[in-house]
């Protein structure tokens, strides 16, 4: 199997159009469900898929426009298209902005089956506490610690992404893991 | 796992794993319209690059190869634009 950016190399490389789509719908399949999680987040639940349509939209017509020539670089872009997309649907439609339910985000984690998979309910109702109280005190931390940690986006990315330098980035993280631990040990 | 993360930082990665996991598997349906969105834009996005690449051609007077010779028309730019729900 082809690594993504193999795909990403094969697609410049093609110059038949049938060929290209091909491995335009492989390149969106590995994509779209990492991308997705960025954007659930952050609207309704409704429009991810609305908005993911729009992000390959443009990942796809602007294609040519990227001159990386690493893996990292493009998810970067990527996730910068990602971004601007999710913005730009909240801007013209402020309804959309919800983030999503923490009891949803859980029981979506636990959707995947009963296995070793399962959310233990210990940590259900920490992290379901934690996200809120969060969400309530410092919406962009909660916002900034998801991408961390649960997207996986590393100090790098989150900075070419949101457009600051890694050490602010970096001092953000910091604070609000501060923050998310004194509400966690709050708990206990 | 990062051995150094607190108990905090555990649930959150653990979460977002699972999450990677429950989003990968559910859903075919919208993962299907979403891998056609972007073969549809990559099918326009070409069709205008050869457009382009035809008028250069014609413009230096050169021979228009039979790849591009007849190509459909260009997608139309303004639906493009149209946000969503005009």
């Amino acid at each position: 199997m082809q690594s993504l950016f193999e795909l990403v190399e094969a697609y410049r490389e093609e110059i038949h159009m049938e060929p290209r789509m091909e491995l335009a719908g492989k390149l969106a399949e590995i994509l779209a469900p990492e991308l997705r999680i960025f954007v659930i987040f952050r609207v309704k639940p409704s429009l991810a898929d609305d908005i993911m349509q729009e992000t390959m939209k443009d990942i796809f017509t602007h294609f040519f426009k990227f001159r990386g020539k690493t893996e990292k670089e493009f998810w970067k872009w990527c996730y910068i298209i990602t971004r601007n997309k999710t913005a730009d649907r909240l801007r013209w439609d402020h309804k959309s902005l919800l983030y999503y339910p923490e009891e949803e985000l859980i029981q979506l984690a636990e959707s995947i089956g009963k296995e070793a998979h399962t959310v233990s309910l210990e940590d259900r109702d920490d992290l379901r506490q934690v996200l809120k109280m969060l969400g309530k005190s410092a919406p962009d931390c909660r916002g900034k610690l998801w991408d961390y940690y649960a997207v996986g986006l590393d100090y790098d990315e989150l900075a070419e992404v949101f457009n600051l330098s890694y050490d602010a980035i970096r001092m953000s993280i910091k604070r609000c893991l501060e923050l998310a631990r004194d509400l966690y040990n709050g708990l206990k | 796992m990062n051995v150094e993360d607190t108990e905090i930082e555990r649930k959150l990665r653990d979460l977002g794993s699972k999450m990677r996991i429950a989003v990968r598997s559910g859903e075919p349906t919208g993962l299907n319209k979403i891998v056609n969105a972007a073969k549809e834009a990559s099918r326009k996005q070409y069709i205008r690059d050869m457009h382009k690449r035809r008028n250069e051609l014609l413009a230096e007077g050169n021979v228009i190869p039979d790849e591009i010779a007849s190509l459909p028309p260009l997608p139309d730019e303004e639906e493009e634009r149209k946000p969503k729900g005009d």
